[in-house]
């Protein structure tokens, strides 16, 4: 018992170096969480409706299904089991419209391992607007909050590049403030978050309640 | 005298036959008329799913709400630095509900004036029609009387409690909200949440759910199972805002009157007529 949260610890750890360390090594995670958002017509478009347009933020989670990182392949020579691989599985949908979230379905619960890292990676549809990346900010905060309380480190965030300053803008809306990373002085928390474009090129890192 | 005698019985007896066909002819017609308007009354109610979706959107509202206030409960018991965040986002949640609550009434009147105009444009039509006339007996214009809107009696909702949120799933129960076992909303319900957000409204309308990836089409149904909502026509003046749930049938009566030699039957002949709305498509998209 006393091994594995040893292990655990040192999980956390390297995790968090991992947030401050080489980019191209955040691409690998414990689990990821998509988000995919499109607008879905027609729905709910009787004359003067205030729910239409309607936008979908389909979330999915996996876990274990991509090859091993460096701290796994570490933790595992240290004796540590691998995890169950957790296919890629339908967390929940939310619903917007007009920048506001209206509804939310969720399926299954949030099965992903405590104290694991990971990504959250966004998808938006080719001729996205400002309403569809408001709506992603807003699946990706409500995301991050669901991850932090369930005490599941969030490693970075990958946006598509075409819409990455859309998407810093409708974070700073929410109370997220760029945070610029001077190595020996950074205070790594777990309210953190390191934003990277894909393809990559754009990377901002964002405190929130500081 | 006595051939005088049987041929007046003869007579009275073609008379009250010919009556007697009148009114079932003319009741034939009547029916089959007002089963038509009440299909299409029916069918426009939801037939473009808003019905469905309001319901569904109702739900998911209710969702947001309450996983939003165990993410804040979880922020103030644990995570202190993310209760500002968490809080942000339960209000959001709560003004969404808000919101959906005064659409729902909003598609509840556009429901309601709807049948109402149709339930004018048919009387005003009937009005004008062709009376049935038979030598000594005339079958008048079909008249609307009322078009109520209402539900069918034992007809759940199309909605089912999320899988994901088990602890709401719970609470549904215990309130009796949902079915045991397959765990469907029970209709014409203000389903709460748990205080503090006992405060907010939704209501959950009967609509039958697709079953086997088929659409329930608007039918003709018995009208001992109707159960009235409001009027919606053809008089003027109700206050639909007062329309407690989204309607999913309407129920017809229209009236006949048959006249014998110009001299008019004590009642006119009634037919009332029920129709349950198309049900709802299999989810929202």
């Amino acid at each position: 018992m006393f091994r594995y949260r040893m292990l655990r610890i040192l999980a956390l750890v390297l995790s968090v170096f991992f947030v401050l360390g080489d980019p191209a090594k955040a691409g690998t995670a414990d689990w990821v969480v998509q988000i995919m958002t499109k607008v879905v017509e027609p729905c709910l478009n009787y004359p003067n409706s205030k729910l239409s347009p309607l936008i979908r933020s389909s979330i999915y989670f996996e876990q274990n299904v991509l090859d091993p990182s460096d701290v796994d392949r570490e933790l595992q020579k240290r004796g540590a089991e691998p995890d169950a691989a957790i296919p890629e599985t339908l967390y929940e949908h939310l619903y917007y419209s007009h920048s506001r979230a209206l509804g939310l379905r969720r399926y299954k619960q949030l099965v992903l391992k405590p104290g694991t890292t990971g990504t959250i990676r966004i998808t938006t549809s080719s001729s996205s607007n400002q309403e569809e990346i408001s709506a992603a900010v807003n699946a990706t905060i409500r995301i991050y909050l669901d991850l932090y309380l369930n005490k599941m480190p969030l490693r970075s965030i990958v946006v598509p590049k075409d819409s990455f300053d859309l998407f810093i803008q409708g974070m700073q809306k929410h109370g997220f403030r760029n945070f610029t990373a001077v190595p020996g002085q950074f205070s790594p928390s777990l309210a953190t978050l390191s934003i990277r474009s894909e393809p990559a090129g754009r990377q901002q890192y964002m405190n929130y309640g500081f | 005298m006595v051939v005088v005698l049987v041929i007046v019985i003869v007579v009275g007896v073609l008379g009250i036959g010919i009556v007697v066909s009148m009114m079932m002819m003319s009741q034939k017609r009547t029916q089959s008329q007002v089963e038509n308007l009440s299909l299409e009354m029916a069918n426009a109610i939801n037939k473009d799913d808003w019905v469905g979706q309001m319901n569904n959107m109702t739900e998911f509202s209710r969702e947001l709400v309450f996983s939003s206030r165990s993410a804040l409960d979880e922020a103030i018991a644990h995570h202190q630095r993310m209760k500002p965040i968490a809080l942000q986002l339960l209000d959001e949640a709560r003004q969404s509900a808000r919101l959906i609550e005064d659409e729902r009434k909003e598609l509840t009147v556009l429901i309601m004036k709807d049948l109402q105009k149709s339930a004018n444009q048919i009387a005003e039509t009937s009005a004008s029609g062709n009376e049935l006339k038979l030598p000594g007996v005339t079958a008048g214009a079909m008249k609307v009387k009322t078009v109520d809107a209402g539900y069918i009696d034992g007809v759940l909702t199309n909605l089912t409690s999320a899988e994901g949120l088990p602890d709401l799933r719970e609470f549904d129960s215990q309130e009796k909200y949902i079915t045991p076992k397959s765990f469907v909303y029970l209709p014409n319900i203000n389903a709460k949440l748990p205080a503090p957000d006992d405060d907010l409204k939704f209501d959950f309308c009967s609509l039958p759910a697709s079953a086997k990836n088929t659409i329930s089409p608007a039918r003709l149904t018995s009208n001992s199972v109707f159960r009235k909502l409001m009027t919606a026509g053809p008089e003027a003046g109700n206050d639909f805002t007062k329309c407690k749930f989204l309607p999913s049938a309407v129920q017809m009566i229209s009236t006949t009157k048959v006249s014998t030699g110009g001299e008019q039957l004590n009642a006119p002949m009634s037919v009332s007529i029920t129709a349950a709305s198309p049900g709802a498509t299999l989810k929202l998209p």
